[in-house]
């Protein structure tokens, strides 16, 4: 039978029952030609990246786990439902995911041309054509297109793309905010800064001009030993350490305790 | 939908105590019209049995329409037989059905029973059932949650144990419509 579950959001967040018996989704007829997870590569229209022996992984879920019993879980209360994180449709076996983002909530007004008057419609939630992410429970397999639209179904899954390549390392440090010195160049840098460049070309992606410049200045105010030159309003990089600071710096990672004015790097961070 | 069929499924399983006091207070059909004097008093006490007796059966009809479930063979690890879990709370509401007084009593006291069944939600059984040739079981699945079901079928034996359509009456409460 199928049936249709809402993951909520929040951290107590649980999976509830939305409808049974309705096909959601369709299996795509092109999983039988996987590619293993690779960030460079870019997938054809008919190509899905995927990850075998799933359900081994440190980011599988306990729900995909598990023994899926419908009569386990809750029908979804009203006021649940805009609070929807992710669906999860299962069908014959296999779970197939869709993100549920505020793109997907849809309540437009309608303007009816036979009585010219105004409503608003009911607010919907848009089914994708196809699915975030699809697992097969016989295969132990789990098919995706995109790895940050299911980042935050399976949390821990986003350290398989959080390195960069040699060459966005290279990239990276060819930006006009960096000047190499030192001998040092992408060759020397390690795993753990490339893991952070991944992050942070992404950041900074975001960023407009005037933004970039008051990052740099936060960086300043925080890392006096990072060198900085005024003229070309570039760092001078010559060593790992140097390229972490700047990375943490980017990130946002420093702050000032409110009570004792202490300058501190978070070690970790999470959204609040 | 939902709520109104989870009241009838309320009214059903409490309305026996109604029956019970009109019988004790020897109140028979005849009081409402003349005419139906030349009935013999059990005939009353029949038509009020039959009163629920007529809804239980409307509501397991209307339970073709609520929404499906369904538990494989191998999702269910533990049976407990719930046949006689009821009998405890239905001598209590027969007892005090008998020691009321008066109607007002009546009403006050089905009342407050008929708040507390449907708030309690697993309270729905409803001893009607049996005559349909339902019982009742709790069955904890394979992730160690308990359900209770209201089905046709006698379980005994785990392996196998498969039903196909179970309709939701609450998050807790099952009935299976499997022939």
């Amino acid at each position: 039978m199928n049936n249709l579950l809402a993951k909520t959001k929040g951290r107590i967040g649980r999976f509830l029952k939305v409808i049974s018996d309705e096909l959601i989704f369709d299996l795509p007829t092109d999983l039988d030609n996987p590619i293993e997870y690779n960030t460079d590569y870019k997938l054809e229209d008919d190509e899905w990246f995927a990850i075998k022996e799933f359900s081994k992984k440190e980011y599988c879920i306990d729900f995909l786990a598990n023994r899926f019993i419908s009569t386990e879980y809750d029908i979804i209360p009203q006021n649940q439902y805009n609070n929807i994180n992710y669906l999860c449709s299962y069908q014959e076996d296999i779970y197939y995911f869709q993100k549920v983002n505020n793109r997907h909530y849809v309540s437009k007004k309608l303007l009816h041309l036979n009585r010219l008057t105004i409503t608003e419609s009911e607010p919907i939630i848009v089914i994708n054509e196809f699915a975030d992410a699809i697992y097969v429970k016989s295969e132990d397999t789990l098919y995706f297109k995109k790895l940050t639209s299911i980042s935050t179904i399976f949390k821990g899954i986003d350290t398989l793309y959080k390195e960069a390549t040699q060459e966005d390392t290279e990239d990276f440090l060819n930006n006009d905010f960096i000047n190499l010195g030192g001998n040092y160049d992408a060759t020397k840098v390690k795993k753990a800064n490339r893991k952070r460049i991944a992050m942070a070309m992404e950041t900074i992606s975001h960023f407009n001009r005037e933004e970039k410049s008051s990052i740099f200045e936060y960086i300043r105010g925080y890392c006096e030993d990072l060198e900085f030159d005024e003229n070309d309003s570039n760092f001078t990089i010559e060593a790992e350490d140097d390229l972490k600071k700047l990375l943490f710096g980017i990130e946002q990672r420093y702050y000032t305790t409110p009570l004792g004015n202490e300058k501190r790097l978070a070690n970790s961070i999470t959204t609040i | 939908m939902n709520f109104l069929f989870r009241l009838l499924l309320t009214f059903n399983a409490t309305s026996l105590i109604i029956v019970i006091y009109l019988v004790k207070e020897h109140f028979l059909l005849s009081n409402l019209s003349p005419k139906l004097n030349v009935f013999p008093d059990y005939i009353s006490y029949i038509v009020y049995f039959l009163i629920p007796v007529l809804l239980t059966f409307i509501s397991l009809f209307i339970a073709n329409a609520l929404d499906n479930d369904s538990m494989k063979s191998g999702d269910i690890k533990e049976v407990e037989q719930a046949n006689n879990a009821f009998l405890p709370s239905y001598l209590g509401y027969f007892f005090v059905a008998l020691g009321i007084p008066y109607f007002d009593t009546l009403i006050f006291i089905f009342a407050i029973l008929f708040v507390f069944t449907f708030l309690s939600q697993t309270l729905y059984f409803n001893p009607l059932f049996l005559i349909f040739g339902y019982h009742f079981y709790y069955l904890t699945t394979d992730n160690n949650i308990k359900i209770f079901i209201i089905t046709k079928k006698q379980l005994k034996n785990l392996n196998g144990m498969s039903f196909d359509k179970l309709k939701r009456i609450n998050n807790f409460t099952f009935i299976d419509k499997e022939k």
